[in-house]
C-alpha cells in the first residue's frame, strides 16, 4: 500500500529556475513518493512527523522484499537496529536497485559509525543524525534530491534557455511533470496544470522552439523509465507496471521515440549527460523529424 | 561514486576510544560541520539552535577538550542567526581556524575535510579566505599522496590569486605546483618553476616569500644532488627566514650537509632542530634525517633509539614512506641488509601507492645496490669545516634571535 505525499512539500526550485517565482505547488500536484522507514520508535517519530507517507517497517528484513515488489523510492534506516542484518540488506539494495534512495537516520554513537562506514565504501551517502540535522527541510530535500534525479535535472539544465521564454505557469508544469511524471501522461493534461488551453500551450512551446509537446510529455515517463532501468534487480514489466504504460509495447514506442533507444540499449547506456542531451534535443525537433 | 559527507571525522570516530575526550570533541565536531552545511542552507534558526544544543552537550562531560576554543566561536556565530555574508565570513574565518588547529595537531585528513568545509562554506566569496583554504588542501592531498589532486588545489589556489589581484595566493600557490613535481620525481621541471617562482617573488620583493622561493630552489638542487648550489640557495632562504620556516631551512640544509659528507655538522643541527624546533612537519623530517646521519657516523644505538620514536610517532603517509626508505638506506650504509631489505621493500609499496615518483626511483636503486652488494658512494665524515662552522653558527644566531624576540614579546605583553 502507498500513501500519497502531502502536496505541502515543494522543495528548492532547480537551479536554472533561480529568482523566478514558479509556483508550483499550487498548480500542480506532486507525484507522490513511496518511502519506508525501519528505525526504533524514536528515530520513526521523527521520519513521520516529516514524511507522513512513509510507511514503517519492524525489521529490515522485510526491507529488500519492499524495494522489489512495492516500487519503493527511498528507504530510510537506522543501520543500528539489527545490524549485520540491515547494513547487508542496505548493500544489497544498493547493489540491484541503485535508483532506491538511501537514507542512513541514526544516533552519533560508537555503533552507527562503523555500520556508516561501511555503508559508506557501498556509496551510501545520505546521513542524517537526530537531533542534529533531522529538520524537516532536511527530509523534504531529501525528497527533492530523489525526484529530481539527475537525468531530468540534467535535461531540464539542456532545455534551460527554451524554458525561460516560456510564461511562469507553463514552466513550472513542466517542472512538476518531471518531478511527477505520472501526473501528466497527454498534453492536454500539461495545458490543464499549466491552466492554458492546448492550442496556447503548442504556441508558447512553438516560440520557445520546444516543437514536439507530445514527446516532451513522454520525456518525463521515459527518464524516470531510463533511471529505473539503471537497477539491474528491476524487470522492464515492473516499470511498465510502476509507470502506469498500459502495453510494454506502448513503453518501446515511447522509449524509441524520445530516446532512439530500445530497453536493452538503454539499460546499458551509461553516460547520463549523453542521455540528456539527447533528449532535450529530440524534445525539441518537430514531431516526426526524430 | 558519492562520497558521504565528513567521512574522514567517521574513520577518526571509529579508531578513537569511545569515552575519551577526543572522541568527544571528534564528534561535536562533526555534528557542527552537518549544522553548518543546515545553516548555510537556510535552515530555521530554532533547527540549528536544537542542534547546536546537542552538539555541545557531546563533549560537555570533558573539563579538558583541545579544540574547544575555534569550535565554540563557531557555534556562538551560528546561534546568533541567519546565515547573512558577514556571518558567513566569521564562520568561514571560524572553520580556517580550527583546520589550522587540526594541522598543528598532524590531523591531516580531519584537517582536509575541514578545509573543505570552509570552502563551500566560502562557496564564491572571500577570496582570502578561500585560497588558503586551497592551498591547505593542496598541502593536505600531497601529504596523504594524492598527487593529482593536490595539484588541483594548488591551481585553483593560483586562480583565486589571479581574479582577485592577491600576489600571496599565486606565489604560494605556484610554490605548491613546485612541490608536487618534485613529489612526482620531476626534478627539472621542478627546478624550472622553482626559478620562475624567485624571479617572480624578487619582482614583488616581500621578503618571506622570497624566502620560500629560495628555499624550494635550493631543496630541489639539493634534491638533483647540487649541494654546493643548493646550500647557497637555501642560506639565503635562513637569513629572510622567520617563524615556521626556519624549522624547515634548517633541515633541508643538514640534509645538505649529510649527503655532501658533512654528517658531523648535520647531527649538531638536526638535534638542535628536533630539541627546540616549533614546526612539527620539519621535526619529524628531521628525526628521520638523523636516521641517516647516526648510520654516516656509525652510531647504531642511536638510530635504533630514533627508530623507536618514529615508529611510536603518527606520521603521515609520505612521512611513513620516507621514513622506511630513509631507514632501509641507513641500514645499507650499516651493512644490514637484511634488515634494510624490508623496509626498502615497505617504502616502495608506499611510494607506488602514493604516487610520489621520485620515491619510487630512490627506493629502486637501494635494493639494485642491495643486489649487488655496493654500498652507497656517500663521501667519508669530516669534521666541520669553516664554512660548515659559520653555517651552524648562523642557525645558533637566527634560533638565539627568535628566542630574544619571543621574550621581548612576552615582556611587552606582561608590561601590557
Amino acid at each position: 500500500m502507498r500513501i500519497a505525499e502531502t502536496a505541502s512539500t515543494p522543495g528548492p526550485a532547480p537551479a536554472w529556475t533561480a529568482g523566478k517565482s514558479i509556483r508550483a505547488h499550487r498548480i500542480a500536484p506532486i507525484d507522490p513518493l513511496s518511502i519506508v522507514c525501519c528505525a526504533d520508535d524514536v528515530l520513526a517519530s521523527r521520519v513521520l512527523a516529516s514524511l507522513p507517507c512513509a510507511r514503517r517497517l519492524d525489521h529490515p528484513s522485510g526491507l529488500l522484499d519492499a524495494v522489489a515488489r512495492d516500487q519503493v523510492d527511498i528507504v530510510i534506516v537506522d543501520p543500528t537496529v539489527s545490524d549485520v542484518d540491515s547494513t547487508n540488506t542496505l548493500i544489497q539494495i544498493r547493489r540491484d536497485f541503485p535508483s532506491v534512495l538511501v537514507v542512513l537516520f541514526t544516533r552519533l554513537q560508537v555503533a552507527a559509525v562503523r555500520q556508516l562506514i561501511r555503508l559508506a565504501a557501498h556509496g551510501i551517502d545520505e546521513v542524517v543524525l537526530l537531533h542534529v540535522d533531522d529538520t524537516h527541510t532536511r527530509f523534504v530535500e531529501l525528497t527533492d534530491r530523489r525526484r529530481f534525479d539527475p537525468v531530468s535535472t540534467r535535461v531540464l539544465d539542456a532545455l534551460a534557455e527554451n524554458l525561460d521564454r516560456l510564461p511562469s505557469s507553463i514552466r513550472a508544469a513542466i517542472v512538476s511533470m518531471f518531478r511527477g511524471p505520472r501526473l501528466v501522461r497527454t498534453t492536454g493534461e500539461l495545458a490543464e496544470i499549466s491552466g492554458v488551453t492546448k492550442r496556447t500551450l503548442y504556441r508558447h512551446l512553438s516560440k520557445a522552439d520546444i516543437h514536439s509537446p507530445r514527446r516532451l510529455v513522454a520525456a518525463g515517463r521515459v527518464i524516470r523509465a531510463a533511471v529505473m532501468l539503471r537497477d539491474p534487480g528491476r524487470s522492464v514489466r515492473e516499470i511498465v507496471r510502476r509507470l502506469d504504460y498500459s502495453r510494454e509495447e506502448r513503453f518501446a514506442e515511447h522509449l524509441m521515440d524520445v530516446t532512439g533507444m530500445r530497453t536493452k540499449e538503454l539499460r546499458a547506456f551509461d553516460d547520463l549527460e549523453q542521455l540528456a542531451r539527447i533528449v532535450a534535443g529530440r524534445v525539441r525537433l518537430i514531431d516526426g523529424a526524430a | 561514486m558519492p562520497e558521504m559527507r565528513h567521512l574522514a571525522f567517521l574513520h577518526s570516530l571509529d579508531e578513537l576510544q569511545a569515552d575519551s575526550a577526543e572522541w568527544a570533541e571528534n564528534a561535536r565536531a562533526y555534528a557542527l560541520l552537518l549544522l553548518i552545511e543546515r545553516w548555510s542552507a537556510g535552515e530555521k534558526q530554532d533547527a540549528i539552535v536544537a542542534g547546536l544544543r546537542h552538539a555541545s552537550a557531546l563533549d560537555a562531560g570533558f573539563d579538558y577538550v583541545v579544540a574547544s576554543k575555534p569550535l565554540d566561536s563557531i557555534t556562538k556565530i551560528l546561534a546568533d542567526g541567519r546565515a547573512t555574508r558577514r556571518r558567513r565570513r566569521r564562520v568561514a574565518a571560524g572553520l580556517m581556524r580550527y583546520t589550522l588547529h587540526l594541522t598543528y595537531r598532524g590531523l591531516t585528513s580531519l584537517a582536509d575535510d575541514v578545509a573543505d568545509a570552509t570552502m563551500r562554506c566560502c562557496n564564491t566569496h572571500f577570496p582570502e579566505i578561500r585560497w588558503r583554504a586551497c592551498r591547505l588542501r593542496g598541502h593536505f592531498n600531497r601529504t596523504m599522496g594524492n598527487l593529482e589532486a593536490a595539484a588541483m588545489h594548488f591551481r585553483r589556489c593560483v586562480a583565486v590569486g589571479r581574479r582577485h589581484d592577491v600576489f600571496e595566493a599565486v606565489a604560494r600557490g605556484r610554490t605548491g605546483i613546485v612541490h608536487v613535481l618534485w613529489s612526482r620525481g620531476n626534478l627539472p621541471a621542478a627546478e624550472r618553476h622553482a626559478r620562475r617562482l624567485l624571479a617572480l617573488t624578487q619582482s614583488n620583493g616581500r621578503r618571506d616569500l622570497v624566502s620560500a622561493a629560495c628555499h624550494d630552489l635550493g631543496a630541489v638542487m639539493c634534491a638533483m644532488k647540487r649541494y654546493d648550489e643548493g646550500v647557497g640557495y637555501l642560506r639565503g632562504a635562513l637569513e629572510l627566514s622567520s617563524g615556521r620556516q626556519r624549522d624547515r631551512i634548517v633541515n633541508d640544509i643538514a640534509f645538505a650537509l649529510s649527503n655532501r659528507g658533512s654528517s658531523e655538522a648535520a647531527r649538531r643541527l638536526l638535534e638542535t632542530l628536533v630539541a627546540i624546533g616549533s614546526e612539527p612537519v620539519a621535526v619529524t623530517c628531521a628525526r628521520i634525517n638523523l636516521l641517516q646521519v647516526y648510520a654516516d657516523l656509525g652510531d647504531r644505538p642511536k638510530l635504533e633509539a630514533q627508530r623507536k620514536e618514529l615508529e611510536a610517532m603518527s606520521l603521515s603517509a609520505r612521512e611513513r614512506m620516507y621514513f622506511h626508505l630513509t631507514l632501509g638506506e641507513a641500514l645499507i650504509t650499516l651493512g644490514d641488509d637484511e634488515c634494510a631489505i624490508p623496509e626498502v621493500q615497505r617504502a616502495s609499496e608506499l611510494a607506488s601507492q602514493g604516487g610520489f615518483g621520485q620515491a619510487v626511483i630512490d627506493a629502486d636503486s637501494a635494493m639494485t645496490r642491495i643486489a649487488h652488494a655496493t654500498r652507497p658512494a656517500r663521501p667519508p665524515s669530516t669534521p666541520p669545516n669553516e664554512v660548515e662552522s659559520n653555517l651552524i653558527d648562523a642557525v645558533s644566531r637566527v634560533y638565539a634571535n627568535s628566542r630574544h624576540e619571543a621574550n621581548s614579546s612576552i615582556e611587552a605583553d606582561a608590561n601590557r
